[in-house]
């Protein structure tokens, strides 16, 4: 059986929020209980702050790692108040009355659940949960929160909701955070830096910006944004700076990684790139094969005439007018990166 | 990842279970094949060739296979009427019908050898008693069989009522869509797909049917009809300690097959995906106008199997001796003044009952809790193989764990010198061991249907283990809990196999003088005893059904 995870090398700074992104089954859950704990590494080692807290030998246990984690489901005891949930890290430490009532109502503001120290899990909204779960967190002054997906199971209204307070949350507290999830447009909008996962490999750790318009292989050129890879030939550098690129029957001045060999090579195409041309000075003959209204605009997809079989092109037209199915389209191609070769 | 408090509590776990369940097997293993203390298969050949023990296997055999086949139809057909129609009134029906299982099985054969026999004082007063001096009818190969089969029914009942609730609902509506009636779709879809619950529920009632004391014992034993569990009885209660080796070689036979039986059961379950959780689904079969009808003949059915026979002892423990027919004018409730008041063995069996019961409750739902712990949420490895191990005396007969008991504890225990045998204390190890697996049944399940992910949530907030199983694990265990304290109560409380062999003077169990005073001719007294005890097992089961609501789908068997 192939490892779970492979090969795995990050650094997360003080107070980054860094988004594990990967599709199902790529190890990012797995990552996030290995740091908090409740795996152990077969090989290899992690460090918090200065500490040693795991490797093939010995690990320390999850309760002496004030790593914090809020589970997909929250985990929020049910036969126990708001109060005593968020306050249980404290009760565990023996912490004394007075501080404990202080500190539990200085957590409990901070999240905007002051009032609701009564109440019973099931008695609160997603919302709400989502906060007890952080401030549990808070609560324990947790050198890192890992989140594991939490927004997964919400609607799309709350999602929104959500992610705006888990960035409030970031922003107030500094708290160092370690988003799971397999939604890209989430991790895109949370996070300082993206860590993708594929198949238990890291492909890329960058800025969202940087893994957006500078992908490292073509996987994450497709996961994110819902880019398209085709194949090519660099000619050489531009006056502009960007390499000459032959690809579909044209030529084109993409970006690149500084010191691209000339030769084959992949190309990262997205929507913005590619623009309907005047009939005529187009570089790209394209057939349309099928397009969607979303509401303003038509996505098209469509087949490039030259160009290997299969090969599809996405991009965005105005609503008058659409082509149709079938018909054909010029393209020019005025932007695009270069994969970096492996 | 285990921490060293946690390792404590794991070995200490798989000791008590090793002392428990293996220790005694392996001796009776030993006593069995090497008596003497060297390998001798010789007389275990010889007695396996005795003429005695080749009837009584035959004995056995047939009534286990006929036990387990009327179980069968009973339970399956209990089984449509509840999960597959809407007839009315089916928590009550549902309890009714149970009943049988969580009494007794002598006081089932004391009952329903009172119903129907020629003493009847029921009977009589219906007119319908058989002429005095004719054999009883139940005293027979066919009335073991009938009681045997009635109390193992609703172990099939639960088996295949789970199963119909666990076929998805498309896979019968789909079947209904293509044009067939209910009648055709339980032919052809329904009862296809539970049929390896229903092998493996009448696997279950085999392995019962054979391993059953009380019911051949009361309705054998007089008609000279013997089976291995009461030959085993009657060897050892006539001859004594002397010769257990020759009852340790028909405890291993006895167990061989009732572990034929358990692998059956095995193979069949696993036949089938357990993962999904079995949901009450709206019913199959609208029964429409007819259908108080079937109402009625539910009722009547479960009224003659259940209520009939209680009926039947409460009749004849109020007459004032055996065989006198009951009337308005002669009914008296001498027998409960004689049993509660002047009979000492009386008093001390509920004292004796009351406190073995409890403490075998407590003390295995205490162990239950971090078994299931480690079972279910740590997966620790070699954790499922002790699991199984703690499932022996409980799948077992009885009896045979009664003999296993009495030849580890026959002398004195090694380094403390404490005599056990002839005391209370081994009746209650024999519990322990005996009902553990009943306890952990309802805990376990009880953990998969908790998120994991709350004992995480502990362990993230710096709780170490005893400190997470105190304040999240236990309270939100606490219903599962009670409720196989309940059932390890209510089962022990009244039972016969395990204590018929190891009680002394001065231990007696309830089920042990209900036996007593019955095989010494005095029957009124002996319904008298049978009654309270009843009434005792009701009463802990309407009490355990107030708890219902907050134990999981399936905890308590009789709770619909």
């Amino acid at each position: 059986m192939p490892p779970a995870l492979d090969g795995i090398d990050l650094a997360i700074e003080d107070g980054e929020l860094v988004a594990v992104l990967g599709p199902s089954g790529s190890g990012k859950t797995t990552l996030l209980r290995l740091i908090a704990g409740f795996e152990a590494p077969d090989a290899g080692t992690i460090t918090l702050g200065t500490q040693l807290v795991a490797d093939a030998r010995r690990q320390m246990p999850p309760e002496h790692r004030r790593v914090g984690v809020v589970f997909q489901s929250f985990a929020l005891w049910p036969h126990m108040t708001v109060k005593r949930n968020v306050g249980y890290p404290l009760e565990v430490r023996g912490v004394g009355r007075a501080e404990y009532e202080r500190r539990v109502a200085a957590v409990l503001e901070t999240v905007g659940l002051t009032g609701l120290e009564g109440r019973r899990p099931a008695e609160l909204s997603g919302g709400q949960r989502q906060r007890v779960a952080l401030a549990r967190c808070l609560a324990m002054e947790a050198t890192v929160v890992c989140l594991d997906e939490p927004l997964a199971s919400l609607d799309v209204h709350l999602r929104a909701t959500l992610q705006d307070e888990l960035l409030a949350f970031h922003r107030s507290t500094g708290a160092t955070m370690l988003y799971v999830t397999h939604d890209q447009a989430e991790a895109m909008a949370l996070a300082d830096r993206v860590a993708m996962l594929e198949g238990g490999r890291l492909l890329q750790v960058a800025s969202p910006a940087e893994l957006y318009s500078e992908p490292a292989t073509p996987v994450v050129a497709r996961f994110v944004g819902r880019g398209t890879v085709v194949p090519g030939r660099v000619l050489g550098r531009a006056e502009d700076g960007r390499y000459r690129v032959a690809l579909l029957g044209t030529t084109a001045h993409l970006r690149g990684r500084p010191g691209h060999p000339a030769g084959p090579a992949f190309v990262c195409l997205r929507s913005e790139d590619v623009r309907p041309a005047a009939p005529g000075s187009g570089a790209v003959a394209a057939i349309v094969q099928r397009r969607a209204y979303q509401g303003g605009q038509w996505a098209l997809e469509v087949a490039p005439v030259e160009g290997p079989p299969g090969t599809r092109l996405l991009l965005a037209v105005a609503s008058e007018a659409p082509p149709a199915p079938g018909q054909t389209l010029e393209l020019s191609i005025h932007d695009g990166w270069v994969l970096p070769t492996p | 990842m285990i921490g060293a408090g946690e390792r404590v509590v794991l070995a200490g776990l798989a000791l008590v279970i090793v002392l428990l369940a293996a220790v005694p097997f392996a001796r009776l293993v030993q006593a069995g094949l090497s008596p003497g203390g060297r390998a001798d298969l010789a007389p275990f050949r010889r007695i396996l060739t005795a003429p005695p023990t080749w009837r009584a296997t035959a004995h056995t055999l047939e009534t286990g296979v006929g036990g387990a086949a009327l179980a069968a139809l009973l339970g399956t057909a209990v089984a449509v009427l509840v999960a597959l129609t809407d007839i009315r009134t089916k928590g009550a029906l549902v309890f009714a019908f149970m009943l049988p299982l969580m009494i007794a099985p002598q006081v089932t054969a004391l009952a329903w050898s009172q119903a129907l026999g020629p003493q009847s004082p029921l009977l009589r007063l219906l007119g319908l008693a058989p002429p005095p001096g004719a054999p009883h009818p139940l005293y027979s190969a066919g009335g073991i069989v009938l009681l045997l089969g009635l109390q193992q029914a609703p172990l099939v009942f639960l088996a295949v009522r789970a199963a119909f609730r666990g076929i998805p609902r498309e896979l019968i509506e789909a079947a209904r869509a293509a044009g067939a009636r209910p009648p055709r779709v339980l032919a052809t879809v329904v009862l296809p797909l539970a049929s390896p619950a229903l092998l493996a529920g009448t696997s279950l009632a085999f392995v019962g049917a054979i391993g059953n004391f009380g019911i051949p014992a009361l309705l054998g034993i007089p008609g000279r009809y013997a089976v291995l569990t009461t030959l085993i009885y009657q060897r050892l209660a006539g001859l004594g300690p002397a010769v257990l080796a020759e009852v340790a070689a028909l405890s291993l036979l006895l167990a061989g097959m009732a572990l034929a039986g358990v692998a059956l059961q095995s193979w069949s379950a696993g036949r089938r995906d357990v993962r999904v959780i079995p949901q009450p689904a709206p019913p199959l079969w609208h029964l429409g106008r007819k259908r108080w009808r079937l109402e009625l003949a539910a009722w009547l059915l479960v009224g003659v199997l259940a209520l009939l026979p209680l009926v039947a002892l409460l009749t004849a423990s109020l007459v004032p001796a055996p065989g006198v027919t009951l009337t308005r004018a002669n009914a008296t409730l001498d027998a409960y003044a004689f049993v509660l008041r002047e009979h000492p063995p009386t008093r001390r069996a509920f004292r004796n009952s009351a406190a073995l019961a409890g403490s075998a409750a407590v003390l295995l739902a205490g162990l239950a809790m971090p078994l299931g712990y480690f079972l279910v949420w740590r997966r620790t490895p070699g954790l499922r193989a002790l699991a199984t191990l703690a499932e022996l005396p409980y799948a077992l007969p009885g009896i045979v764990l009664a003999i296993a008991m009495i030849l580890v504890l026959l002398r004195p225990l090694p380094l403390v010198h404490w005599h056990l045998y002839n005391t209370p204390w081994i009746i209650l190890l024999a519990y322990l061991a005996r009902f553990l697996a009943l306890a952990l049944r309802p805990v376990v399940s009880g953990y998969q249907q908790l998120d994991p992910a709350l004992e995480e949530a502990a362990r993230m907030a710096g709780a170490g283990f005893g400190y997470r199983l105190r304040t999240v694990v236990v309270p939100l265990l606490a219903p599962v809990a009670v409720a196989g304290a309940l059932l390890v109560f209510l089962t022990a409380f009244s039972e016969l196999t395990v204590s018929a062999l190891l009680w002394s003077a001065g231990a007696e169990t309830v089920g042990v003088v209900v036996f007593s005073l019955e095989q010494g001719g005095d029957s009124v007294a002996a319904a008298a005893v049978a009654v309270l005890s009843v009434a005792a097992t009701i009463a802990a089961m309407l009490a355990g059904s107030a708890l219902a609501r907050r134990v999981p789908a399936g905890g308590l068997p009789w709770h619909a």
